[in-house]
C-alpha cells in the first residue's frame, strides 16, 4: 500500500512537471495549473478513495473527444500550431489516464506521455529553468519507473491468492484439480533506504551519461535549434546611434555576442594581445539635441572586395577570425583598420560611413568572418593608427548650435580651462587631446554609473552631465570628450562598438558579451601633428593621410563600480550560469563543439601522450618524487638519467607490488572472508534461531518468572504456565508455551529451520502468551 | 562401462554386415558431430542471456526517436533528453548483467508429499559478490511430471527475492498443490532479474535438478473396515515377540524427543549427526499382511476408470500406512503395474516410504496381470499372512485363479483366504473415505 501510494503521488507529480515544461514553452500558466488540479483530484478521488474511475471504454471515448478538440489546431498547417496541438492532445491523454484505474500498463502510458510532453516542450523552451527542472524531472521519473517496476514485480509474485481447491465432482476428490503453485502472502513492498539509494545513484550516473552523450555526439547541422522562427538576440548593449538623456538602467547582459580569435603566420598561430580589444561597430559624427548620428551617405562600394590601393602598413596583417552570434542588426564588428584576407561576398563595406555590414538575411545564423588588421604593434592594440582615406574635417569639428547660441557653454569652458591649465601649445593637438581624455577620466569630478539620471530638461544632456549631474555611462563620457575636443579645434568623432579584455584561455579567443558594448572617441591628427615618439616607434608605417588617435575617457571598471552587494553577486553568478547554459548547451553547434570540446580534449590527449613518451618528463617526475620522499641522495648526481638498472629496478618493484597485492587479496578471500562469514553465520544463526525463545523468556520475565539453571526449557515453560494459570485462573497458556519450546528444541538442538508456516505458528503462540500475560496485568490491579 | 562393452560388438556386427571401415569412420564422425552439436545447443540454451523486455523495447524506440530528432534537428535540449533516456537504458543493461553475477541457488524439497497436500519448497539465494547487492531476483523452477507428455504440462513456480545484500543469503518459499501422484522433475532453476526498471531481463541457470515424489493421497479407514478386517481374519495365527522394553528388531534411528530414555540414545550416530538420535526397535505383535494391488483399466479408460485406479492406489497406500503406523507385523506389497516389484519387510516408517514411492509411480494397464501377481504372492508370502487384494474391477468369487490361490493358501498351513476389495464398488466408501 505504501509503495502504491508513493507511486501514485510520484506519477501525478511527474505528469505535473511535464506539463509545467510545456507551460514554460508556451508561456502559459493555465496549462500547468490545470494539470496540477487534475493530478491532485485524480490522486484523491481515483487513487486514494476510488470514488471515480474511468473504464477503458470511457477513456477511449474521452480520447476521441480530445482528439476532435485538438485536431483543428493541427490543421492550420503551421509548425507551431501543429506542435501545440499535439502537446495539448498529449496533456488530455495524460489527464484521462490519471483518472483510470492504475495498472502497470496505465502507469507506463503516463510515463511515455510525460516524456513526449518534455520532447515537445524542448522544442519550445530555451530557458535555464528548463534545464534545472529537467534534472528534477529526471530523478522523479526514475523514481516513478523504479517504484513501478518493483511494485508490479512484487505484486506479480506475491499478489496471487491461494487458489481454492476445486469441488470434487466424482468419487476421487482430486479428479477436478489441477497442479498449481503460488508464492507467499502479499505484504508491504520492501522499499528501504537501499532501494532509494540505488535509485539516487542511478540518477546521478544518468546525469553523467546525459552530459557525456550531449558533449560527445557530433552535431551535423548548420546551427543549433533556436526555437520556431529562429532566435536572433536583440542587441541590448550596442545600437546604431547614441541618444543621451534617456532614463532607465543600462542592461548588463552577459550574453555572448561574438568570439574573436587573433591569428598570425601561415600556420594560424594564436596572436596574443595584452590589454583589451576595441571592436568598432559604427562611427557617429553629427551631434544634435543629445543624439549622435552617423555621417550621411551610406552607399556601399563593394561586397568584401574592397582593399586600400596603397596600404599604409606593409606588414602582414594579424588575422581576426570572428564568430558573431545571431543578432538583430547587420553591423559587423572588428578591430580597425581592417583588411580583407579573402574576398567575402556576404560582407558590404561603406567607406564613407565607416561601416561594415553583412547581408540582412544572415541575421538569424551564427556568422563567421575573417578579416585582417594592422592595428597591433608589439602584441598590443595601438592607440594611434594611420588614416587611409581622405578626411573631411568640417563635420568632425561641428558643434551643436541652437538659435545662434552655444548650448554647451559649461562644457566648452571646462575644456578651455583644462587646456589652459595644461599649458600645451595649440600645435600640440595630440597632447591637448590626451590631456582632455586624462582629465575627464581621472579627475574624480565625473562618476561612471549605469543607472539612469534625472537630467535638467532645459539643458543639453551632455551640458547637464558636465555642469549639474556628473554621473553617466560611457556614452556621456565619449560625447563630452568628443565635444570638448571639437571645442578646442580638434576633429573628433564618437565610435560605438565593443571593448573586451576577457580572454578565454581554453579556446584562445576573446569573449565579447552584450555588456561589453562601449563608446569611445577618435580624434584626427594631420601628418604634422603626429607625435615624434609614435613615428619613431613604428618607422615602417606610412602617415600620408594623417592618423586617428583613440581616446577613451570612461573610467575603468575598478573606479566605476561600487562595492557589490551579496544580491548583486548572486545575480552575477546567475548571469554566468545563464550564459554557460545559453552558450554551451542551447547553442552548442558543430564549430562550438569542435572548439570547446573536441579540440581541447584532443590537445590534452596529445599533451599527455607527448609527456608520457618523453623521457625528460619521466626524469622530472622521478626526480620530483625522489625529492618529495627525501631520496635525492640515492639518485646519481647531476639529475636522473636513463639507466637500464633503474628501469629494471622499477619494473621489478612494480611486479613485486602487484604480486604482494594479489597475494593479499587471495589470502583475504580464501581465509579471512570464510572465517568472518562462518563466525558471522554461526552467530547469526544462533541468534536468529533462538530469538523467538528469548522473546518468550522476556515476556515471562516481565511477570517475574525466570528460568533457573537447573530447569530445562520445557520444565520452565510448564512451571511458568502453571504459575500464570494459577494467577489468572486460565490454563490457555500451556499449549502455546509448549509450542514455543518445542520449536526452540527443533531449531536449537535439531538444527532445523522453521519454514514460514511454522514461524507463523510460533508467532501466533507468542501472541497468545503475551495476551495471557497482559490479561494478568489487567486483572491484578 | 556398458557403452564400452558394447562398442566392440557394434564394430564386429558392422564388420559382419559388410560395412567398410571408412563407412564406419564416417558414421562415427557423424555421431560425434551430432553429439557435439547437441552439447553446443544445450550450452547455448543454458547460456546467460540478456533480452529486451516489451517495456524496454518501447522505451528504446522512444529514446531512439528522441535521439534522431535531436541529431537531425540540432535541438540541444532534445540531445540532453536523449542522453537522459540513454542513461537508464545503459545502466539497466549493466545492472541486470552485474546483479546475477556471483549468485548461487539452492532448492530444498521435502522428501515426499502426498497428492493434494500442501507442498512447500524453500529456495535459497546466495550473493557472493563483495559490494553490489542483488535486487528483484526471480528464481523460477520448471516442474514436469514424469510420463506426462501433455503440452503445457510444465509448471513454472517462482520465488521472488526483493533484495539479497552482498555476501548474504536469503530464503524464500513457494507453495503448491500437486493432485497427481508421480515423480516430478525439477529442472535447474532459472534465475532472472529485470532490476531496476524492467527494461531488460537477464537470465541465468543456477542450481541443480531435483526429483520430488508425490505419494498417493492417504484417506481414512472407517471403523467398518477395521471391524470387517477383524472378521475376515479372526482366529488366525498371531505372533508376539516381546523381549523387554528395548527388544525387537532394530530398524533405524530417529531424532531425540522429549521423554526418550537416555539409554536409547545412539551415541555414535549422535556424534555423527551433531544432534541426539535414539535407536528404534520394532516388535511383531500383529499378523503379517500382504496388500496386492491390481491396477487394471480398459484400453480407453473413462474418467471413472481413472478414478477407480486412484482410489485403489490411495486405499492400498492407506492400508499400508495404517499397518506401518501400528507396526508389529511384516508387510508384503505388490502391484500389477508394469515393471512393478514386490516390497516386503517389517512394518516401519522406512518401509512405508518405500511403498509410497512404489505406489506413487504405479501405472494402470489394460493387460490382465493378476495371474502373475498371484503367482508372485504365492511364492513370497508366508503362511498365515492376511492377504488383501485391492482391485479396480469386479472379480468373481469363483474365479479359477483366485480359487486356486485360496486352495493353495489353505494347503499351506491354513492361511486365511484372500479378501478382495473392489474400488469400483460404490460400497468402498463404507471402508474407506478420502479427504476432500
Amino acid at each position: 500500500m505504501y509503495a502504491d501510494r508513493l507511486l501514485q503521488i510520484n506519477m501525478a507529480a511527474v505528469a505535473c512537471l511535464a506539463t509545467l515544461f510545456l507551460g514554460m514553452g508556451e508561456r502559459s500558466t493555465a496549462l500547468p495549473l490545470g494539470m496540477f488540479v487534475a493530478a491532485m483530484l485524480s490522486v484523491w478521488i481515483t487513487d486514494f478513495k476510488g470514488w471515480f474511475r474511468l473504464s477503458k471504454r470511457m477513456a477511449d471515448v474521452a480520447a476521441v473527444v480530445a482528439l476532435a478538440v485538438c485536431l483543428p489546431g493541427a490543421l492550420r498547417l503551421e509548425k507551431i500550431a501543429i506542435i501545440s496541438s499535439v502537446a495539448h492532445f498529449i496533456v488530455c491523454l495524460q489527464v484521462i489516464h490519471l483518472f483510470r484505474e492504475k495498472d502497470p500498463a496505465v502507469y507506463w502510458h503516463l510515463l511515455r506521455f510525460s516524456i513526449l510532453q518534455v520532447v515537445v516542450a524542448s522544442l519550445l523552451s530555451q530557458e535555464i529553468a528548463f534545464g534545472v527542472l529537467l534534472v528534477v524531472y529526471l530523478f522523479m521519473a526514475l523514481a516513478a519507473m523504479g517504484l513501478l517496476f518493483f511494485s508490479s514485480e512484487w505484486r506479480r509474485h506475491h499478489g496471487r491468492a491461494v487458489p481454492p481447491a476445486e469441488e470434487a465432482r466424482g468419487r476421487w476428490p482430486l479428479a477436478a484439480q489441477e497442479a498449481v503453485f503460488w508464492s507467499g502472502p502479499t505484504g508491504r513492498v520492501p522499499l528501504g533506504r537501499e532501494f532509494f539509494g540505488r535509485l539516487f545513484k542511478i540518477g546521478t550516473a544518468t546525469l553523467l551519461v546525459a552530459i557525456l552523450v550531449f558533449v560527445s555526439v557530433p552535431r551535423f547541422g548548420r546551427g543549433a535549434w533556436r526555437g520556431f522562427g529562429g532566435m536572433a538576440r536583440p542587441t541590448v548593449g550596442f545600437s546604431g546611434r547614441v541618444r543621451l538623456g534617456e532614463l532607465g538602467k543600462v542592461a548588463q547582459n552577459p550574453e555572448e555576442v561574438m568570439r574573436v580569435r587573433l591569428l598570425e603566420g601561415s600556420h594560424g598561430a594564436v596572436y596574443r594581445v595584452s590589454g583589451g580589444l576595441y571592436l568598432r561597430g559604427a562611427v557617429l559624427t553629427e551631434y544634435r539635441h543629445g543624439e549622435w548620428r552617423p555621417p550621411a551617405g551610406t552607399a556601399g562600394i563593394g561586397r568584401g572586395e574592397w582593399a586600400a590601393s596603397d596600404p599604409p602598413i606593409r606588414e602582414a596583417p594579424v588575422r581576426q577570425e570572428i564568430q558573431l552570434e545571431p543578432l538583430d542588426r547587420d553591423e559587423l564588428f572588428c578591430v580597425w583598420p581592417f583588411t580583407f584576407v579573402l574576398p567575402d561576398r556576404r560582407i558590404v563595406y561603406y567607406p564613407r560611413a565607416q561601416r561594415l555590414t553583412r547581408l540582412s538575411g544572415l541575421r538569424h545564423d551564427r556568422f563567421t568572418y575573417l578579416l585582417g588588421t594592422t592595428a597591433f604593434w608589439d602584441h598590443e592594440q595601438v592607440t594611434v593608427v594611420p588614416n587611409e582615406e581622405p578626411v573631411a574635417v568640417a563635420p568632425l569639428l561641428q558643434m551643436p548650435a541652437e538659435e545662434g547660441r552655444n548650448p554647451l557653454p559649461g562644457l566648452c569652458a571646462l575644456a578651455a580651462q583644462w587646456v589652459a591649465e595644461s599649458g600645451l601649445p595649440p600645435a600640440d593637438q595630440y597632447g591637448r587631446a590626451s590631456t582632455l581624455e586624462r582629465r575627464l577620466r581621472g579627475s574624480n569630478q565625473f562618476t561612471y554609473s549605469l543607472e539612469g539620471q534625472d537630467r535638467d530638461g532645459s539643458l543639453d544632456p551632455v551640458e547637464d552631465f558636465i555642469t549639474k549631474h556628473p554621473r553617466g555611462h560611457c556614452e556621456y563620457f565619449a560625447t563630452a570628450l568628443c565635444l570638448m575636443l571639437r571645442s578646442q579645434g580638434i576633429p573628433a568623432r564618437v565610435v560605438i562598438g565593443f571593448h573586451t579584455a576577457e580572454f578565454n584561455e581554453l579556446g584562445k579567443f576573446f569573449q565579447v558579451r552584450q555588456l561589453c558594448a562601449h563608446s569611445w572617441v577618435e580624434a584626427y591628427l594631420t601628418p604634422d601633428q603626429i607625435p615624434a615618439s609614435v613615428l619613431r616607434e613604428r618607422p615602417s608605417w606610412q602617415w600620408p593621410q594623417g592618423a586617428w588617435i583613440r581616446l577613451d575617457a570612461t573610467p575603468s571598471s575598478e573606479e566605476m563600480s561600487p562595492a557589490l552587494s551579496l544580491l548583486a553577486n548572486i545575480g552575477g553568478l546567475f548571469n554566468q550560469i545563464n550564459f554557460a547554459w545559453t552558450n554551451y548547451v542551447m547553442e552548442m553547434d558543430r564549430p562550438r563543439q569542435r572548439d570547446a570540446i573536441y579540440h581541447p580534449v584532443a590537445d590534452a590527449l596529445r599533451k599527455v601522450f607527448r609527456a608520457v613518451t618523453d623521457p625528460f618528463w619521466w626524469q622530472e617526475v622521478v626526480a620530483g618524487v625522489a625529492h618529495f620522499l627525501g631520496l635525492d641522495r640515492w639518485l646519481p648526481s647531476g639529475g636522473v638519467g636513463f639507466s637500464w638498472f633503474t628501469l629494471i629496478a622499477v619494473l621489478v618493484a612494480c611486479v613485486l607490488a602487484i604480486g604482494i597485492f594479489k597475494a593479499a587479496a587471495i589470502a583475504y578471500a580464501r581465509w579471512i572472508v570464510p572465517l568472518r562469514s562462518a563466525s558471522g553465520r554461526r552467530r547469526g544463526n544462533a541468534l536468529a534461531s533462538v530469538r523467538f525463545y528469548r522473546r518468550f523468556e522476556k515476556l515471562l520475565a516481565k511477570r517475574g518468572l525466570a528460568r533457573r539453571l537447573s530447569e530445562t526449557q520445557r520444565e520452565f515453560a510448564l512451571a511458568a504456565s502453571a504459575t500464570i494459570a494459577g494467577r489468572t485462573g486460565s490454563g490457555q497458556i500451556t499449549r502455546p508455551a509448549l509450542e514455543v519450546v518445542e520449536a526452540f528444541y527443533r531449531v536449537r538442538f535439531g538444527g532445523a529451520t522453521l519454514d514460514e508456516t511454522q514461524a507463523q505458528a510460533v508467532e501466533h503462540a507468542l501472541g497468545q502468551v503475551q495476551e495471557a500475560v497482559a490479561r494478568r496485568k489487567q486483572v491484578k490491579p | 562401462m556398458a557403452w564400452r562393452s558394447r562398442s566392440p560388438d557394434r564394430k564386429e556386427a558392422s564388420t559382419v554386415a559388410g560395412e567398410s571401415s571408412s563407412g564406419l569412420r564416417w558414421r562415427r564422425l557423424g555421431g560425434g558431430l551430432a553429439r557435439g552439436a547437441r552439447h553446443a545447443l544445450g550450452a547455448y540454451a543454458r547460456r546467460p542471456r540478456t533480452t529486451v523486455c516489451r517495456e524496454g523495447l518501447y522505451y528504446l524506440l522512444l529514446a531512439a526517436f528522441v535521439f534522431f530528432g535531436a541529431v537531425l534537428g540540432d535541438v540541444n535540449l532534445l540531445m540532453l533528453l536523449a542522453g537522459m533516456l540513454a542513461g537508464p537504458a545503459w545502466l539497466s543493461w549493466r545492472l541486470v548483467t552485474k546483479t546475477l553475477r556471483g549468485v548461487t541457488v539452492r532448492r530444498f524439497l521435502p522428501r515426499g508429499v502426498c497428492a493434494g497436500d500442501l507442498l512447500v519448497v524453500k529456495m535459497e539465494v546466495t550473493n557472493s559478490r563483495r559490494r553490489l547487492g542483488s535486487w528483484a531476483v526471480v528464481v523460477e523452477d520448471e516442474v514436469r511430471r514424469e510420463g506426462d507428455g501433455r503440452r503445457g504440462g510444465v509448471l513454472r513456480p517462482s520465488a521472488f527475492f526483493s533484495y539479497v545484500p552482498a555476501r548474504q543469503t536469503r530464503e524464500r518459499t513457494y507453495r503448491g498443490r500437486l493432485p497427481q501422484r508421480g515423480r516430478y522433475r525439477f529442472q535447474v532453476p532459472t534465475v532472472s532479474t529485470r532490476f531496476p526498471f524492467g527494461l531488460f531481463r537477464r537470465t541465468i541457470r543456477a542450481g541443480t535438478p531435483d526429483v520430488l515424489v508425490v505419494y498417493p493421497r492417504l484417506g481414512r479407514l472407517t471403523q467398518q473396515w477395521l471391524t470387517r478386517h477383524r472378521e475376515w481374519f479372526e482366529g488366525a495365527h498371531r505372533r508376539e515377540h516381546r523381549h523387554g522394553r528395548v527388544s525387537g528388531d532394530f530398524y533405524g534411528v530417529r531424532p531425540w524427543r522429549n521423554g526418550d530414555a537416555r539409554r536409547l540414545i545412539h551415541w555414535r550416530s549422535s556424534a555423527r549427526h551433531g544432534a541426539l538420535v535414539v535407536r528404534q526397535f520394532e516388535q511383531h505383535r500383529n499378523r503379517d499382511l500382504a496388500v496386492l494391488l491390481d491396477l487394471w483399466q480398459p484400453a480407453s479408460p473413462r474418467p471413472e476408470d481413472r478414478e477407480n485406479v486412484e482410489l485403489a492406489v490411495s486405499f492400498a497406500a492407506t492400508v499400508v500406512a495404517d499397518a506401518c503406523r501400528r507396526g508389529g507385523s511384516n508387510l508384503f506389497v505388490s502391484t500389477t503395474a508394469p515393471g512393478g516389484e514386490s516390497l516386503h519387510g517389517p512394518a516401519s516408517v522406512l518401509l512405508v516410504n518405500d511403498v509410497m514411492e512404489h505406489l506413487a509411480v504405479a501405472e494402470a494397464s489394460d493387460r490382465d496381470r493378476l495371474p502373475e501377481l498371484l503367482q508372485r504372492v504365492m511364492a513370497a508370502v508366508e503362511p498365515g499372512t492376511e492377504t488383501v487384494l485391492v482391485t479396480t474391477r469386479a472379480i468373481d468369487a469363483g474365479d479359477a485363479r483366485l480359487m486356486a490361490l485360496t486352495a493353495e493358501s489353505h494347503r499351506r498351513a491354513g492361511s486365511p483366504p484372500i479378501r478382495v476389495v473392489n474400488t469400483s464398488d460404490p460400497r468402498l466408501s463404507d471402508y474407506f473415505q478420502t479427504e476432500k
